[in-house]
């Protein structure tokens, strides 16, 4: 298979996203970079999706009735991939939303958004019903 | 001291944030026990299915398990301890998984 | 009338009935009255379809002859002769016996969980049926839908869902859980997507019999590395569907921290999760040992953790829920040893356990509704109030152990058998193991709850147990011994299903 240089970009790109997302996730302590960092993981692999659809030179997937056949096969993007990324970044769009509003819950209960306060092991001594 | 109450002692600071605070029950202790007793002879047996990818290799995996065991145990305070609700720990487990089976998927299967 | 128009109904029915409850959820009688009406639908729905395929849009396959749109003649000649046009250019949802008995329990737990949730909240919510109704939707597709990425927006979509069944519960610590939940969901969900977008630009498809005709036909190189790496994040995406290790801390958290009708519906998304990804798995990279391996090795570490966490915990909900992951790792043994035998076994666990554990969250729901504690050592002498749920738990524990003549005693047999048959007593006998653990697990909580002396301090709210829940517990007791005497009803069935999922 052969990549163009702007699929090649894409790719690197998103691989790195993802990396660096994970390591957001992993390292930061504050809630919100987590999020962030999740959001970049996301991001990454929408990327990669959209990517795989990708072709230099390519043209519209709608067959007009004055087409070359064989142009048309050898021509045309693959529109699947572009279908899938608007649904997938409708989902993570709602993720993040949902995210960012339990973040805001948990800043007004607390006044912190530091994870090791807000997300550790809260087994210890739990008696856990209001 | 003897054996039972060292037990009781490594429970007392697991299961508790002061030690000195913390109930430890006969029910709760005999249930760590068996856990423990499971856990070991289940990992064990588990070992031995190594078998199929090479007899020799199954011999080294459970006599370094029960080495590691005499030098790690009670294992069950420990791992209730390491099990927690804590996101970083979750965290860390779950890129660790992942990176074990990128890896194995991309480089160890032919 | 055709039984087949009912197909999309069940993930249709659910969806409009979420939206309308929504809608309405300021009228509580009317919220009441359409969420009862559609909950009895749910299980009745999948008992009067036919057996068939639905088209989304009605595009099949172009070898079937039964495209609607007008195709260019000069194209026709590039499609005829080729894979294309065996490929299904729509979503295609499939049922057939397997997913009729799976989508019956599905719907019948669903049902359960919308009852006990009218009965035991004093206002009913209508955006906490939402919740219910919307997951149950999703549950639904996830078995019926051919579309892998399909399933993973519903998955998405459960995922969302679970985190507000658990933020509207109110118990303490449920939005640091549900963020926890989101942040991991997002590294699993994610990678899952990736695997799925890899499968994409190898084969060409999302949609599953057309993977595996591609890889199949040879289309698709079978070794290539990226199918492989593919292969992988799969399974990273089942593991965490599933809840099995490294995501095991987080599903029993999850569970611990919802309303009992809430936890039904929770635990039925891992069932279903690990069967519809786990199938998927199968039928895709099933000639891959290394899947098969990776699949069994994650089972048993799930069921030895699960199992000997469950012991040392001090709150019966999360007894109950490490319980739970444990026993989701005998669905996974089933799965992986790859046969047919060891897949009906295993889907006929998932199909038990979908019953049984259910039954569990509510039993113990009874005894959180009665004391508002669920710590181990608050509790006792619950017996005298409570004498006939009392015994309902204590028996869906027996169940869940597998003590005959319950359900789950014959699922258990059967990847018992199974593993023998494949050459692996060891598991045989870890399964063995396990289970009489589970028996010891839960005879601690009975002891514990019901038959120790009451402490002085604990307060037993006199309300009466809400008729309806006891109702819901005698149908599922009634259930499992059915299934327990009568095993053939179900079994074969699935079998059927785990033959076309091992058919290339």
């Amino acid at each position: 298979m052969v990549f163009s240089a702007v699929q090649c970009g894409s790719l690197v790109t998103s691989a790195l996203l993802m990396i660096i997302g994970l390591v957001a996730l992993v390292y930061f302590d504050n809630i919100i970079k987590k999020i962030i960092g999740a959001a970049f993981i996301g991001d990454g692999v929408n990327l990669l999706l959209i990517s795989l659809g990708y072709k230099a030179n390519g043209i519209p997937y709608i067959f007009l009735q004055n087409m070359e056949v064989n142009n048309f096969l050898g021509q045309a993007s693959y529109p699947l991939p572009f279908a899938l990324v608007l649904t997938s970044i409708v989902i993570g769009a709602s993720t993040l939303a949902v995210m960012l509003a339990i973040s805001i819950v948990l800043y007004k209960r607390h006044g912190t958004l530091s994870s090791s306060a807000l997300l550790n092991d809260k087994r210890l001594g739990e008696d856990n019903n209001e | 001291m003897n054996l039972y109450e060292k037990f009781v002692e490594t429970l007392k600071s697991a299961f508790g944030a002061d030690p000195e605070k913390t109930l430890v029950t006969g029910a709760n202790v005999s249930s760590v026990l068996s856990a423990e007793i499971v856990l070991i002879a289940s990992i064990l047996i588990a070992a031995i299915t190594i078998r199929i990818v090479s007899p020799a290799l199954m011999l080294f995996t459970v006599i370094a398990l029960i080495l590691l065991y005499a030098y790690a145990g009670p294992i069950m305070p420990r791992l209730y301890k390491e099990h927690s609700d804590d996101l970083g720990n979750m965290m860390y487990y779950a890129v660790i998984a992942l990176a074990i089976i990128a890896f194995i998927f991309y480089w160890g299967v032919f | 009338m055709d039984g087949s128009i009912f197909l999309p109904l069940m993930v249709i029915i659910p969806i409009i009935c979420a939206i309308l409850v929504n809608l309405i959820h300021g009228s509580e009688k009317t919220t009441k009255v359409i969420a009862v009406i559609a909950a009895i639908c749910l299980p009745i729905v999948p008992l009067i379809t036919t057996y068939s395929y639905h088209f989304f849009g009605g595009y099949q396959p172009l070898s079937n002859g039964g495209i609607t749109a007008q195709i260019p003649a000069a194209l026709q000649g590039a499609i005829q002769g080729s894979l294309v046009q065996y490929f299904h250019p729509a979503i295609t949802y499939a049922f057939g016996p397997g997913q009729q008995v799976i989508l019956f329990v599905l719907g019948l737990v669903a049902m359960c969980a919308v009852f006990v949730s009218i009965a035991e909240t004093k206002k009913t919510s209508g955006v906490y049926l939402y919740m219910l109704f919307m997951l149950t939707a999703a549950l639904m597709a996830f078995i019926l839908t051919d579309d892998i990425f399909n399933l993973y927006v519903f998955f998405e979509i459960a995922a969302l869902v679970q985190v507000g069944l658990i933020l509207v519960s109110r118990v303490r610590g449920n939005y640091e859980t549900g963020l926890k939940y989101m942040l991991l969901g997002e590294i699993g969900g994610s990678f899952l997507l990736l695997g799925i977008g890899l499968l994409l630009g190898l084969t060409g498809n999302v949609n599953i019999s057309d993977i595996v005709l591609a890889i199949h036909t040879g289309a698709v190189d079978p070794t290539n590395p990226v199918l492989l790496f593919a292969a992988g994040m799969l399974i990273y995406g089942w593991l965490y569907a599933t809840g099995l290790p490294p995501f095991n801390a987080i599903k029993s958290e999850i569970y611990s921290k919802g309303l009992p009708s809430g936890s039904m519906i929770l635990q039925s998304f891992s069932v279903i999760g690990c069967i519809a990804v786990g199938l998927t798995i199968i039928r895709v990279f099933g000639y891959l040992p290394v899947t098969q391996m990776a699949m069994l090795a994650v089972s048993v570490i799930a069921m030895i953790l699960g199992i000997s966490m469950a012991m040392v915990q001090d709150d019966y909900k999360r007894i109950i829920a490490y319980l739970a992951v444990g026993e989701l790792g005998y669905i996974g043994v089933g799965l992986g040893l790859g046969t047919a035998y060891s897949i009906t076994a295993g889907l006929f666990q998932a199909v038990n356990e979908l019953v049984v554990t259910s039954f569990m969250f509510i039993g113990f729901g009874l005894v959180l509704y009665k004391t508002r504690t669920s710590k181990l050592s608050n509790l006792g002498g619950l017996l005298e109030s409570m004498p006939i749920p009392a015994l309902l738990t204590i028996l869906a524990g027996f169940a869940m152990a597998g003590v005959p003549p319950f359900n789950v005693f014959q699922s258990k047999y059967m990847l018992v058998q199974a593993a023998l048959d494949s050459g692996l007593p060891e598991l045989a006998i870890i399964m063995i193991i396990l289970s009489v653990v589970t028996f010891l697990a839960f005879l601690k909580i009975t002891y514990a709850i019901f038959l120790k002396p009451k402490p002085d301090d604990l307060e037993i709210v006199s309300d009466s147990l809400p008729a309806t829940t006891v109702a819901v517990m005698f149908l599922f007791f009634v259930i499992c011994l059915v299934i327990g005497l009568y095993p053939d009803i179900v079994v074969g069935n699935l079998g059927i299903y785990a033959l076309s999922v091992l058919m290339v």
